[in-house]
């Protein structure tokens, strides 16, 4: 049945451009969740027009279409898990323009996040969302998940830097929503489309918001023997009116997998780290820095230290960034959940999920922005051990209900994808829910663009 | 129908007191989300068309409503959450109380709408307000955590919460953001918040010109320190409409800045804009509390005055083309011209005086046409719905429908 469409494909964006190898259809059938799936026909795409030409070809014969750039998806939204059309936007991969004297730059959805870093890098301007899997998802990624990162407190998240957007509609139709200049005040569909998870419309260009750099920054380290002190120095921080760039906590499980890795003497006998940075204004920043020491000390911090050099700086970020990816020496997989609580319960549920870990025999190691109270707890486990698995669903489901019942949200940053989609029940009121399949069912009467991801539609 | 038996029911529901009768228009004043749930119901049943407003009902809806629904009652903070730096409040609460008050709590919230002193916070949401201190701290949208809202069909509906990251599924906090009342009553507002600033400081520039004041924003925006607020007015614009503009403050070209931070980042930020400024300005007015407060309210003033409201145009290009557009804007003049800038983020907001219609549509055209010359666009301010200038007008009304599916809003 799919011969038709695969020429028609063909003849938009080129045969090189269309894959149906079994090889290929394996490489497009995964992201960075543990489930796999296989799409039918693998394309990539690399112009606005192609991709509104395929959303028609699907249309038509009512294939499915899954969105993807660099599948490092935490929710799994970009699995092409009802097969059909696995649509690559990583050819689309141009900037194109960065104009930092006006804050704005213009990219495709393909360019990888640390390569727009990279082309910024000593203008004095930056691109502030900056999700641990930077150096290789797409900004067109980020935008379907409204990704976040370590400097959110501060900074806030992607949608707080999107101007406009291009978007190829599920019929093919193309539209500028805002743009350089932001736009009208209508309704805004530009957030609505941050963080839609691909199944509204297709990004093809975004207009981003650019921040010049601060001029001054300090990091500092501080290691407790208790995460609970950790976490209520962060708390203790914010209410001095300090609004640090980044609080990102690791407790001992985390500090000795960035350790087994990195090698940059973190303390392995420490319960929790606390990378804690600041930015503004020179003068400003020494005494800030006194007040974090004390709230430290305050709450029983065994050792305090500014980093002394950028080399100092660049070795704790590079532990807090392959952390996840260091786990994989303790246990062939891990399951990184994205939960978010009010910062004053961060205490608490830190405790909590120390006891689910003991009730579920499962190594569940901390890592947070602890700031924004977004938590991702990592259970580590094998994936062919099918009790072990099934104990880490049940430890996945209770943490998911108890940041609930501390006034949480089940995805702070990841999104709803697969993944989360039983649980999205439990934290939004049938009438929610029904609005956001109202929403998708205008969009997207068909059906056919990311099917089956975020809710239920019949 | 029957307004008077409408009118009775609802006073059964809401008491006597909050039901007023206006020409053909029942205006009710409830005091929270379950009163407007069974208002909505009586509607529906009724087939009554329905509008929300923040206080009183003045009329000024495209369709005539049979009921109008004041959010004024519902006024008040609700919880101070200073743990989390956020708080609960209800969504017909004035802006500017709603500042002062937590102000003096030692909380920021920084948009700043300049029509807060008549304002609520859910029609800021509703209308995406915003002030001159919008290039640095965003809109008042942006500051949404959460919110609950009476559906049309009488549903009361929460989302989001207390977290500052949530992406549990669409975000319908922020598409109550330009909705203008289509999606039924924002009750509660979740937002967050910031430390209040340690020190806030107010300065005035003066200028022989308008465009020197531009071209000093240029200046500031590139020099290192970007003002919270930089806005600039121009002598007509202020003899036009604000007689109470004090006369030491009057020039052709007049800068008004606002800065914030740290007490030792304060002096410092002042120094880098001296210098950048160079031999452009000759005096640094640091403007006393009274001042400051006086000044910025008659810029508010102005901003919100109707005649500015109506006549002016608002314009946006890229700040390094600030000074072109105004000196474009000044090539195609005619009658007399106010303009107010906001120089952070390059907004430009021309008023021509003194022309008949046909001419200064003529005018308006020729500026328009001007600034498309230079990339930018003109951008229609938000205190209205008008669906002829949305371009996802479709798109946009069939959005609007999943929420009020019988249509029964108006706007």
């Amino acid at each position: 049945m799919y011969e038709a469409v695969v020429a028609q494909l063909k003849e938009i964006v080129g045969s090189k451009n269309v894959s149906v190898s079994k090889e290929q259809l394996i490489n497009f059938g995964f992201d960075a969740t543990l489930p796999q799936y296989r799409p039918e026909i693998v394309v990539f795409a690399t112009t606005t027009e192609q991709v509104s030409k395929v959303m028609k070809v699907a249309q038509k014969h009512k294939v499915p279409v899954t969105p993807r750039g660099a599948a490092t998806n935490l929710s799994g939204g970009s699995l092409p898990s009802s097969g059909g059309i696995a649509l690559s936007l990583t050819k689309m991969n141009k900037i194109l323009e960065i104009d930092t004297e006006n804050l704005v730059c213009v990219v495709q959805p393909g360019v990888v996040n640390q390569d727009l870093q990279d082309a910024l890098a000593g203008t004095g301007y930056f691109y502030p969302p900056d999700p641990a899997s930077m150096k290789v998802c797409t900004i067109g990624g980020n935008i379907a998940e409204c990704a976040g990162g370590p400097r959110c407190l501060k900074l806030g998240v992607t949608r707080d830097y999107i101007l406009g957007l291009e978007v190829v509609w599920p019929d093919g139709r193309v539209s500028t929503l805002g743009g350089r200049f932001a736009g009208d005040r209508d309704l805004d569909l530009v957030r609505l489309m941050v963080g839609s998870e691909g199944m509204l419309g297709i990004v093809t260009k975004a207009w981003l918001r650019l921040k010049p750099v601060s001029e001054a920054k300090k990091t500092m380290l501080a290691v407790f023997h208790e995460v609970v002190d950790a976490s209520r120095t962060v708390s203790d921080i914010i209410a001095k009116g300090i609004i640090p760039l980044t609080l990102e906590l690791l407790d001992n499980l985390l500090i000795n997998c960035a350790e087994d890795f990195a090698h940059i003497g973190l303390p392995r006998d420490a319960g929790a780290i606390l990378i804690i940075e600041v930015d503004g204004y020179a003068p400003e920043l020494d005494r800030q820095v006194e007040t974090i020491q004390k709230m430290c000390e305050a709450n029983n911090a065994r050792d305090f230290q500014i980093a002394r050099s950028a080399e100092e700086v660049d070795k704790l970020w590079t532990a807090r960034r392959i952390v996840i990816g260091a786990v994989a020496r303790k246990r062939p997989s891990y399951s990184l959940q994205d939960v978010t609580v009010p910062r004053s319960n961060f205490p608490v549920i830190s405790e909590k999920i120390v006891e689910i870990s003991k009730k579920y025999d499962l190594p569940i190691g901390i890592l947070a922005h602890a700031g924004d109270g977004n938590l991702h707890p990592i259970a580590l486990f094998d994936a062919r051990d099918k009790d072990e698995v099934d104990r880490v669903h049940k430890a996945e489901e209770e943490i998911c209900q108890i940041a609930l019942d501390l006034g949480g949200t089940i995805s702070g940053e990841h999104g709803i994808g697969l993944a989360k989609m039983d649980f999205l029940r439990w934290q939004l009121s049938p009438a929610a829910i029904d609005l956001i399949v109202g929403i998708k069912k205008t969009i997207d009467p068909n059906n056919i663009l990311n099917p089956g991801k975020m809710v239920e539609v019949s | 129908m029957n307004l008077s038996s409408a009118k009775e029911a609802l006073a059964s529901i809401l008491g006597q007191e909050f039901v007023q009768m206006e020409g053909q228009t029942l205006v009710v004043f409830p005091a929270n989300a379950e009163e407007i749930s069974a208002v909505f119901k009586k509607a529906t049943t009724e087939g009554f068309k329905v509008a929300v407003v923040g206080n009183e009902y003045k009329g000024g809806f495209a369709e005539e409503p049979q009921l109008v629904v004041s959010t004024s009652r519902m006024n008040k903070i609700l919880e101070v959450d200073r743990d989390n730096m956020l708080v609960i409040v209800q969504a017909g609460m004035n802006t500017a109380a709603f500042q002062q008050e937590l102000l003096e709590g030692g909380l920021y919230f920084p948009p700043d709408p300049m029509n807060k002193s008549t304002s609520t916070l859910g029609a800021n949401v509703a209308t995406r307000a915003a002030g001159p201190n919008e290039a640095s701290h965003g809109e008042v949208v942006d500051f949404m955590l959460g919110l609950t809202a009476v559906l049309p069909n009488g549903e009361i509906f929460k989302v989001g919460g207390k977290n500052y990251k949530n992406v549990a599924a669409l975000d319908l906090n922020r598409f109550y953001g330009g909705s203008y009342g289509r999606l039924g009553v924002i009750t509660e507002l979740i937002f967050r918040l910031l430390p209040k600033p340690e020190v806030t400081v107010s300065a005035f520039l003066k200028f022989p010109s308008v465009k020197d004041a531009a071209q000093v924003a240029s200046l500031l925006t590139t020099g290192g320190v970007i003002p919270n607020k930089l806005e600039i007015l121009n002598r007509e614009l202020i003899k036009q409409v604000e007689s109470e503009w004090p006369a030491e403050f009057l020039a052709d070209g007049i800068v008004l800045m606002e800065l914030e931070g740290y007490q030792e980042s304060i002096e410092y930020q002042k120094e880098i804009i001296i210098k950048s400024l160079g031999d452009k300005v000759k005096e640094f007015v640091e403007l006393s509390d009274e001042q400051a407060a006086k000044l910025w309210q008659l810029r508010d003033k102005i901003g919100t005055n109707p005649t500015v409201l109506e006549k002016q145009m608002h314009l946006a290009v890229d700040p390094t083309k600030l000074l072109e557009a105004v000196n474009a804007i000044f090539d195609v003049k005619e009658g007399s011209l106010g303009l107010a800038i906001q120089g952070s983020a390059a907004r430009l907001y021309p008023i021509f005086f003194g022309l008949d219609e046909d001419k200064e549509l003529q005018v308006k055209d020729k500026v328009q046409q001007a600034i498309k010359g230079l990339n930018g666009v003109v951008l229609r301010d938000g205190l209205d719905y008008n669906p002829e200038t949305n371009s996802e007008v479709e798109l946009t009304n069939n959005l609007f429908a999943i929420f009020d599916p019988n249509g029964i809003m108006v706007v």
